[in-house]
């Protein structure tokens, strides 16, 4: 049967929709493949000492955590003080200067910090992860461990993920330490706030519910920044040319998905938060 | 923990490249059992790729390809490991972890398998380094090292744990006569005493193939056929 040229229009629409809607929901299931099968040969690979993933998570750490701190300060000191300094300045002329601590949680601790560090760690962390197993790949190394035996799995992308959400996790209560403190500091230079008057304020703020999402937001952001990193590095086939393409792939796929993931956590506390004052049913 | 290999075949083994191109066609060969084997082709034929399928880094698409007549396109990495620990492979270029110093790439699948005691990891290193006299190099990173250097180093990861079967891939290339006159010696004294039984590989050079009266392995499109070599 021929069909008309609307026809074919239509159902090639709907085709390259399909392809769209598709391709994002084939991505994020070969990625949690290469996690799965990472945690797989992790765990049945009796040769991978303790050592030897210790190794990698501690150089991980190292570089992902530790040497993130002077810009994680930098950026936690100044949401600190301008969420402080902002808040306090203008609540105090409303009155309302009691909920400084709501305001220091529900936008630093929940929003902030889980966001911001993650967006450092993708810049930082997630680039070099993605450029270093897609040379790899150009090099050889992957092959050469499959040669001597070592899983590249569990020998390159499970260490570098357990890594990862360590390093995230820490950075991220690094940053809400430093925004807090560090911001109380550089606010009472400018303007007058008892120490005090504040910490209330935070303690009465702090639920266990922003724990929770606090731990649950960095934890999944360390995880979809280097499982998308070492996905992309792992797509390096031809040559040298395709590592800043990987690259520069694996910082787009990670802000979308880290944001994405963020919001949608959000979202759905403030649902719950509004159902269970009854505002939403 | 290390299988012994009785035979290697294929079982109209097919094999073709990401691009398309088809590099094997329904091949049924059995390998030949002789100490060294001399792949050769026309350029671009599949040496490389032979090499590879046989050393089980890469797979065919169609067919088998059968270790002690089990199809190793069934097995998952942990049930081929056991074979796997009785092969070596040498690359013909790259192949070194860059992040690692030449001692630690050496060392590494003797350490990481644990096959010997520290104490004889530290030994076995020193001494294959005083043969090729890389003593001074055994802390440098492979970019800090001459090319050749990185060549035998690879090579000789191929041999370090002293597999039964070793794959080379164009060993000459790259390497001095000094240092091929003592890959020549250190490959001998594997085949005396160490448990090596076949060495396959590639090269321009008939130079290790006449040293080691090795039988030519002819991949021709379709078919592979063996010969003495002349």
């Amino acid at each position: 049967m021929v069909q008309s040229g609307f026809m074919r229009t239509v159902n090639s629409s709907l085709s390259s929709m399909g392809r769209r809607v598709l391709s994002p929901l084939e991505y994020t299931a070969e990625v949690f493949l290469m996690i799965y099968l990472s945690f797989r040969a992790a765990f049945f690979d009796q040769a991978q000492g303790l050592r030897s993933v210790f190794s990698v998570v501690s150089a991980q750490i190292y570089f992902t955590g530790f040497q993130a701190l002077p810009l994680i300060s930098v950026l936690a000191l100044a949401s600190g003080s301008i969420v402080i300094l902002q808040s306090s300045s203008n609540l105090s002329l409303l009155g309302g200067g009691a909920i400084l601590g709501d305001l220091m949680v529900a936008i630093v601790v929940r929003e902030l910090a889980p966001l911001l560090t993650a967006l450092i760690v993708i810049s930082r962390s997630g680039t070099a992860v993605a450029s270093e197993i897609g040379n790899m790949r150009v090099n050889r190394e992957i092959e050469a461990l499959e040669a001597m035996g070592i899983h590249p799995l569990s020998y390159v992308v499970f260490p570098r993920l357990v890594g990862g959400i360590v390093s995230v996790v820490c950075l991220s209560v690094y940053f809400v330490l430093i925004a807090c403190l560090g911001g109380y500091v550089v606010t009472s230079l400018l303007h007058d706030l008892p120490f005090s008057f504040y910490t209330d304020s935070l303690a009465r703020a702090f639920t266990s519910a922003d724990v929770g999402l606090f731990f649950l937001k960095n934890t999944f952001s360390g995880a979809i920044i280097f499982m998308i990193s070492c996905y992309q590095g792992f797509l390096v086939k031809q040559g040298p040319h395709e590592v800043p393409q990987v690259t520069t792939k694996a910082v787009v796929n990670s802000v979308i998905y880290v944001v994405g993931f963020n919001m949608t956590v959000t979202i759905l506390f403030y649902l719950s938060r509004l159902m269970a004052l009854g505002m939403v049913r | 923990m290390k299988k012994a290999i009785t035979s290697l075949e294929f079982d109209h083994m097919g094999f073709s490249y990401d691009n398309g191109v088809s590099i094997f066609n329904d091949v049924t060969f059995v390998l030949p059992k002789s100490k060294a084997i001399w792949v050769r082709s026309p350029g671009g034929r599949g040496k490389s790729t032979l090499l590879k399928i046989l050393a089980g880094l890469i797979t065919p698409q169609t067919g088998r390809y059968l270790i002690n007549g089990q199809d190793v396109n069934q097995m998952s990495f942990e049930e081929f490991l056991d074979y796997r620990m009785n092969i070596g492979y040498g690359f013909d270029m790259g192949g070194l972890l860059n992040n690692k110093t030449l001692y630690e790439n050496l060392s590494l699948p003797l350490q990481y398998h644990k096959l010997i005691e520290e104490s004889e990891v530290q030994e076995r290193i020193k001494e294959v380094m005083n043969l090729f006299g890389m003593e001074t190099s055994q802390d440098q990173r492979p970019y800090a090292v001459s090319g050749s250097q990185r060549k035998l180093t690879c090579l000789i990861r191929a041999f370090i744990h002293w597999p039964q079967v070793v794959f080379l891939d164009d060993p000459l290339n790259g390497l001095k006569q000094d240092n091929l006159n003592d890959l020549i010696h250190y490959v001998e004294e594997g085949f005396s005493g160490r448990g090596l039984k076949q060495m396959f590989f590639t090269s321009e050079s008939p130079e290790l193939a006449k040293r080691f009266n090795a039988e030519e392995l002819l991949i021709l499109p379709d078919w592979f056929t063996t010969r003495a070599v002349a």
